[in-house]
């Protein structure tokens, strides 16, 4: 209601005399561009806001001058653009500019129409150069693998800090404006590689020229812009010659006519990231398969300019020479090329004859959480409608059904409650078991800015002392799978002290009583006891929470890879039930999903007990509606295997066939040897991948997929947002779109899959699915989105439970009542320490994707992180090479001495072949829903050598010093004695 | 019981792909924009016709115009290389000012005679003999260059010769050196 009103709310401004309608608060220029009243700048950006820096936007006010970015339409607010003095004033600023950056428009990468810095000069009609261009004192920093920085290209305008310090809040860069030539810095003076730059890209992405530019588009921009430097010298050198006499506008003209050429050559295609769940959106330039660069924009529904390093720079893997293009048989001990009609016609056939031999239950189908809603849709649909089982599964088993249980059982969909804005609009976020910053790097950004700027509290609980527990108002470290007692030690607290909302509960709430009762067990000194943490640091958070208007939990696997991962994520959902921190903005459970799709991939029904949409296949009415919908005679009527239990049901002869689809399961299910045994026992296994992966080597048929740049279609992020993305570029040779293949090989197993196009796969599950009832692909167009559930009218639901009716037949919330029971994975005198194991930033997962590309340039190795104790303990440093066994398995790496973790836990990451973890993980899994406790692994350590060299390259951010800054300090230039306040003329345009 | 088979056991053909255009890829996208955009056609249009343009063209460069065109325009463009690109600028500018001046409506309406009274108040007007200065001073050196080249020359074909480094160099760039200079003169705080 609060966000209608103001939308509501109008006032009036006068802009020379003319009145504009305008909303309060609104900024000036935002305004003004609405009305298409033009008024230059540089410097502002509407997700950075006003940096006062560049001195283009003067405006007179009754006041006298003014910066147009720091105004905001109020009722009464006159200014005037026209007296003379403010044009001055601009030109002023303008000139200031132009003397920092040379204008070499046609051989410059940034001449593509989006050049701010060509675009502000072009419009404010700025007849010539004014004050003399003048190169700086500073080389060009070529470092970075992925982006370059030329000061003298810089205007000093403070975006890219900005971004750094107050967006992506990394804190890396800094303008030092003392200096004579003032200049930005990395971490106050290291060259980009070597500094704490996270490459997120944020600072290339809001530069308004080419002072920081990607390096895939150097060279390779423009016609142009492939000449070296010592050809495009001269050529400049002799423009500059002539542009005293001819001033800007012929030479502009030139290089807009080049732009306009780039225009038909590089296209710029909407796609949404492919990696983890966040969701970013952003515009990919290509010219043919080359991928120039990834441009987000203001327009991204969930990251706006925001990127992390794998959704900026990392999509090396299209372009791999490691890519499958050719569809593969197996021939005794190799594989051979085949084509698509003869592997498809295998396939088929296999698959009928294991169905005619041992019934539909003995295949079994894996969807991809890397693949499209419609995919993941027709995969099901395949399983189910023409083989005729409920064996069909995706990766949400290993990560997060669990999380998915927790809000079944308590409020009723399982999704995440809210939006990223909402988290945002928190007063605490309670972090539990999630690496945010490194995992959902972007939702990290903006609760880090949160934090920073506006008094949010942030209360983490992680075994492991990471970046977003280093920030944390309150880091508890409890011992690895307690969270649920000091969770339910918090809550009762809550409870005992007066800080439960009973008039939420008594209202919306069932089994308020024996919830409580079955608190009576975790006081705070029994938490303090089985958790190890301080019974005062458990007062603590609670009070912060019992305190706070607006809480919102965030978990992810450190929560949900547990044996009782379900009864931790319910317990946390319980604790908000409490506190009536669910329907209203701010509030809500947040499980942070790890995959691009992993949410769409289980929403559009390729879970083992679930139709699209959340219907259980149990259910007859459910079963009857997907029968005539589908027009088949039957649907199986039972549950059938996952993910998990399909490689026991192997084991046990039950499964003799299974459709493997963009899932590395020969590495990223645990246990991993028994894994590879298993598939090694199938009488048939069909592997759909972009890559020829560590399963495929097991498959009889190998199909060559394309990834999402390649095809259209949705994904849904982790806020329950369906986004489209559209086709980029061809697969590569001979690769097929996934559904593509699936439809084919529908058709050729006797069913009329005519799908021509994704949005027709859409349109069927709008028909079906009462969930998605006013999706289609009209109502996604470009920037679009719908956050699910959407009614047919196409109305969708930015946060659940906003009228308080929870997703239950009576519309009461349920509160669950837990016990807590240790982990079967027990620390004894062999197994001695505690393995914890997930991503790192710049990889994602088993490293597939990351592992094909440039950002091995960053990190590559994987290896294991040691504590100090435990490194003087067993007397092992940095670089030592050491043997980890657990009661499965062994695996050998190399050591990396931190604090991030403590005593006697381990970390390991995940994103290499080598020192694969699954060999250590067991089969030991949630109790809930079968997800493998990956987190829980005793394992022992054994010192193989002593010395060697560190597994973390010198180059790699975790070495760097951040410099914290407030905001870009631009009162420092304004307090040089050379800085005169424009219209007045500078001694020295070419500084700053 | 399936053995694993490695990587290394797959046909290389299967893997990887053309990934960036080559040659033909460009040739073939030249080609489809030529005929696109026309040009192919008008090309063709242009090639087939070849021996009748020829002809008519031929004609028209042999003719007594054709020739005259011909060296005339190597004239100029020799004489331009000469003249500073600044001063032809200001010219240019003059030139199209009075031309703007003289289209004006109140420019044709007739200027009453003078007389002999206003002949002698032209011939004070201070601001008038002022403005005219720089043209009489164009028209002295005009003058000067012409009866240097009749006396030196005995036709345009072998006309005075510039001086290959003359116009050469600019004048160094300067502040305000591509401002207006009239905005320049009414705007003081940027000076």
């Amino acid at each position: 209601m609060h966000d209608q009103a103001q939308t509501e709310a109008r006032c009036t401004i006068h802009v020379d005399g003319q009145p504009l309608e305008a909303t309060p608060g609104e900024p000036l220029i935002a305004c003004l561009e609405r009305h298409r009243i033009d008024l230059p700048h540089l410097c502002y950006h509407p997700q950075l806001g006003p940096l006062e820096t560049c001195d283009t936007c003067w405006v007179k006010t009754g006041d006298g001058l003014a910066r147009g970015c720091t105004l905001q339409a109020e009722e009464g607010l006159a200014i005037e653009l026209a007296p003379r003095e403010a044009d001055d004033a601009r030109h002023e600023g303008i000139d200031r500019v132009i003397a920092r950056h040379e204008l070499y428009c046609s051989v410059c990468e940034n001449n593509n129409g989006n050049c701010e810095v060509h675009n502000t000069v072009r419009d404010m009609r700025v007849p010539g150069q004014r004050y003399p261009y003048e190169a700086k004192p500073y080389a060009k920093d070529t470092s970075h693998p992925f982006y370059t920085y030329d000061p003298d290209q810089c205007i000093l305008c403070g975006r890219c800090v900005e971004a750094c310090q107050n967006l992506e809040v990394n804190e890396t860069l800094t303008i030092d404006w003392e200096r004579d030539h003032p200049r930005v810095l990395w971490d106050g003076g290291e060259v980009a590689d070597q500094s704490s730059c996270v490459s997120c890209g944020q600072c290339v992405t809001v530069c308004p020229c080419n002072a920081l530019m990607e390096n895939d588009m150097l060279g390779r921009a423009g016609p142009l812009t492939a000449m070296p430097w010592d050809i495009k010298r001269p050529l400049t050198n002799a423009i500059k010659g002539v542009e005293p006499t001819t001033g800007f506008g012929p030479i502009f003209t030139l290089s807009e006519l080049d732009s306009t050429q780039r225009h038909a050559d590089i296209q710029r295609t909407k796609t949404v990231c492919t990696y983890c769940g966040v969701g970013c959106s952003f515009e990919m330039w290509t010219r043919g398969r080359e991928i120039l660069k990834v441009q987000p924009t203001e327009h991204g529904p969930a990251n706006g300019v925001k990127t992390c390093i794998k959704g900026k720079f990392g999509w090396d893997f299209v372009n791999s020479d490691k890519r499958l293009t050719r569809p593969l048989i197996r021939e005794g001990d190799r594989f051979r090329e085949a084509d698509w009609d003869e592997a498809l016609d295998l396939v088929a056939r296999r698959l009928g004859e294991v169905r005619d031999a041992h019934g539909p239950d003995a295949l079994a189908f894996v969807a991809s959480s890397k693949c499209t809603n419609e995919e993941s849709y027709l995969t099901q649909k395949l399983a189910r409608a023409v083989i005729g089982t409920n064996n069909v599964d995706n990766c949400s088993r290993y990560c997060q059904n669990p999380a998915t249980t927790g809000l079944f059982r308590t409020v009723g969909y399982g999704g995440d409650s809210g939006s990223i804005s909402d988290l945002e609009m928190a007063d605490v976020v309670l972090m539990v078991g999630t690496n945010t910053a490194e995992n959902h790097p972007v939702i990290a950004s903006s609760l880090k800015r949160a934090q920073k700027h506006h008094g949010q509290q942030h209360i983490v609980a992680d075994v492991r002392r990471h970046e977003m527990a280093e920030r944390a108002d309150l880091f508890l470290q409890p011992r690895n799978s307690t969270d649920l007692v000091w969770l339910c030690a918090v809550t009762r607290y809550l409870i005992d002290n007066g800080y439960a909302d009973r008039e939420f509960i008594d209202a919306h709430v069932h089994g308020f009583e024996e919830y409580r009762r079955s608190l009576e067990p975790f006081t705070v000194t029994y938490a303090a006891e089985i958790t190890r943490l301080s019974e005062a640091s458990i007062i603590e958070a609670a009070e912060r929470i019992g305190r706070a208007e607006r809480v919102c939990g965030v978990w992810a696997m450190g929560v949900t890879q547990h044996t009782y991962g379900s009864d931790t994520s319910t317990a946390i959902s319980n604790l908000l039930l409490v506190t009536g921190n669910y329907g209203r903005p701010g509030t809500g459970g947040y499980p942070m999903r790890g995959h691009n799709n992993v949410q769409g991939a289980s929403d559009f029904g390729s879970l083992c007990n679930i139709f699209p949409g959340y219907q259980s296949v149990e259910d007859p009415e459910a079963r009857e509606h997907w029968r005539r919908g589908w027009g088949v005679d039957w649907l199986p009527e039972k549950a059938g295997f996952n993910n998990h239990s399909m490689i026991n049901a192997v084991s046990e002869g039950k499964l003799k066939a299974m459709y493997i689809i963009g899932e590395e399961s020969a590495l990223v299910d645990a246990n991993a040897n028994h894994v590879r045994e298993n598939f090694g026992r199938l009488d048939f296994m069909v592997v759909q991948d972009i890559f020829f992966s560590r399963t495929a080597e097991y498959a009889d048929v190998v199909l060559p997929a394309a990834p999402s740049v390649e095809k259209e279609g949705t994904f849904v992020n982790t806020e329950r947002r369906i986004q489209r993305l559209y086709q980029v570029m061809e697969p590569l040779g001979d690769a097929r779109p996934d559904w593509a293949i699936l439809a084919d090989l529908g058709r050729r197993l006797g069913h009329p899959w005519h799908y021509a196009h994704p949005s027709e796969i859409m349109d069927e599950v709008a028909r079906l699915t009462p969930l998605f009832a006013g999706v289609s692909y009209e109502r996604l167009e470009g920037w679009k989105s719908l956050q699910w559930p959407v009614a047919a009218d196409g109305t969708d639901t930015p946060r659940l439970y906003e009228d308080l009716e929870f997703h239950f037949d009576d519309g009461m919330a349920r509160f669950h009542p837990l016990e807590w029971r240790d982990s079967p994975e027990r620390i004894d005198d062999e197994y001695d320490l505690h393995l914890n194991n997930g991503r790192v930033l710049e990889h994602f997962h088993e490293g597939n994707l990351t592992g094909a590309g440039r950002i091995n340039d960053k990190l590559s190795e994987v290896f294991v992180e040691v504590s100090p104790e435990l490194a003087r303990e067993r007397g092992v440093e940095t670089g030592s090479r050491v043997r980890l066994a657990s009661r499965r398995g062994e695996i050998e790496l190399n050591v990396l001495v931190t604090e991030r973790v403590t005593g006697h836990g381990l970390y390991v990451p995940l994103h290499t072949r080598e020192g694969n973890v699954n060999r250590l993980t067991g089969d030991h899994a949630d109790v809930a829903v079968e997800t493998p406790a990956y987190k829980e692994i005793a394992v022992k350590m054994d010192v193989l050598q002593v010395d060697g060299p560190s597994p973390l390259p010198r180059n790699n951010h975790r070495n760097g010093q951040r410099i914290p800054i407030h905001d870009i300090g631009v009162e420092r230039k304004w307090a040089r004695s050379d800085y005169h306040r424009p219209p007045q003329a500078s001694t020295d345009p070419e500084r700053f | 019981m399936a053995q694993a088979i490695k990587s290394d056991r797959v046909p290389a053909g299967a893997l990887g792909g053309k990934t960036a255009p080559d040659a033909h890829d460009e040739l073939a996208r030249l080609i489809d924009n030529l005929h696109r955009r026309q040009i192919f056609r008008l090309l063709n249009d242009a090639l087939e016709s070849l021996p009748e343009t020829s002809r008519l063209i031929a004609g028209e460069l042999e003719s007594e115009g054709g020739v005259r065109g011909g060296a005339n325009l190597f004239v100029l463009l020799r004489t331009l290389g000469r003249v500073p690109p600044e001063d032809l600028q200001r010219w240019l500018d003059a030139a199209a000012r009075g031309i703007s001046a003289a289209s004006r409506e109140e420019a044709r309406e007739a200027y009453p005679a003078p007389g002999v009274l206003g002949v002698k108040d032209l011939l004070h007007d201070e601001a008038l003999w002022h403005s005219l200065s720089p043209l009489l001073e164009g028209l002295k050196a005009f003058t000067g260059e012409l009866q240097a080249a009749a006396d030196s020359s005995p036709g345009p074909a072998e006309g005075s010769r510039p001086d290959p480094e003359e116009g050469a160099d600019l004048p160094p760039r300067r502040a305000g050196s591509g401002r207006d200079p009239q905005e320049q003169e009414e705007s003081p705080h940027r000076e």
